[in-house]
């Protein structure tokens, strides 16, 4: 160990003995700053409870319109099968005259 | 009569609700490791109580993250060092320590320690303090940090590992290299003493 690290040492050990300053008592002034600032930093953060009911609900509206437009388009498929298709359209008529007998 | 003993648990769990009466009975208890943290690292420009009353917001605003799994305490200490850590790295301008700016109490201890190889008495422990202080001025906040930790908090390299989240090598080399400049500025005070 060097001269100089000898030196740092017995300095560093004498200032690690220093007493503690006295503690002076917790000031009204310091805890009410603290308490406001404590309540600046909550009145300015978002209610998270609220965020998330948010998102939930903005996540199923997604969901139902997603839903919504699969059902329509599934449906005017089917509308245009039976206008387009002529088998379609006369198939109810046939089996009509084949069970009644009625023709028109 | 007797003070009850704060039921630090129930405590928090009424600070997490926002009750300010509960805060401040936890002010009031965490108050003096929280000030004698915030002494170790003061930096040279900020007021003690500034200090002290943003460690206090920075603890009852994220009390959401304290897990129980460490002593309160022990979290605290953590917010605490690190908040000043911050508040050293704003402080860019560190200057030069010189020997005119020692009081004479000062310049005496350090021609002590050219002369004689035995432990300085304690009565000079505060003078000594303020050399170290004045040295420590110089170095930049994680240096300083760690060497208050290590030598005059006589924390051990784990204690330090988990207050500054650092690693243990990271640790070591940040001391050995803080200890170099140490000597640096020590060296350069001792030759302008005895030129």
């Amino acid at each position: 160990m060097s001269e100089l690290d000898q030196h740092l040492d017995r300095l560093l050990r004498a200032a690690a003995q220093a007493p503690a300053r006295d503690l002076p008592p917790l000031s009204y002034a310091t805890q009410t700053r603290a308490m406001a600032a404590w309540r600046g930093v909550r009145s300015a953060a978002p209610d998270f409870s609220l965020l998330r009911a948010w998102q939930t609900g903005l996540a199923t509206a997604f969901g139902a319109a997603i839903v919504a437009v699969g059902i329509s388009f599934a449906a005017a498929q089917d509308i245009d099968a039976d206008v387009n298709d002529p088998y379609v359209v006369a198939d109810p008529g046939v089996a009509l005259a084949m069970t009644t007998g009625w023709l028109p | 009569m007797e003070v009850p003993e704060l039921d630090v648990e129930a405590c928090v769990a009424r600070v997490r609700g926002g009750d300010e009466d509960a805060a401040r009975c936890l002010m009031e208890h965490l108050y003096p490791l929280v000030t004698k943290i915030v002494r170790a690292h003061l930096p040279r420009r900020t007021a003690e109580e500034d200090l002290v009353q943003a460690v206090f917001a920075k603890v009852f605003t994220r009390l959401d993250q304290f897990r129980g799994e460490v002593p309160l305490t022990h979290w605290v200490s953590r917010v605490a060092v690190n908040t000043c850590f911050n508040e050293l790295n704003r402080e860019r301008v560190r200057p030069e320590l010189r020997h005119a700016d020692l009081s004479e109490a000062e310049s005496e201890i350090i021609q002590n320690l050219a002369a004689d190889t035995s432990d300085l008495p304690a009565e000079q422990a505060l003078e000594a303090r303020e050399i170290v202080e004045k040295l420590l001025a110089d170095l930049s906040p994680a240096d300083r940090l760690v060497i208050t930790l290590l030598h005059l908090d006589g924390k051990s390299v784990e204690d330090i590992r988990q207050i500054t989240g650092w690693s243990t090598p990271l640790v070591k080399v940040r001391a050995f290299r803080a200890r170099q400049k140490m000597k640096q500025r020590l060296k350069a005070l001792l030759r302008e003493n005895h030129p």
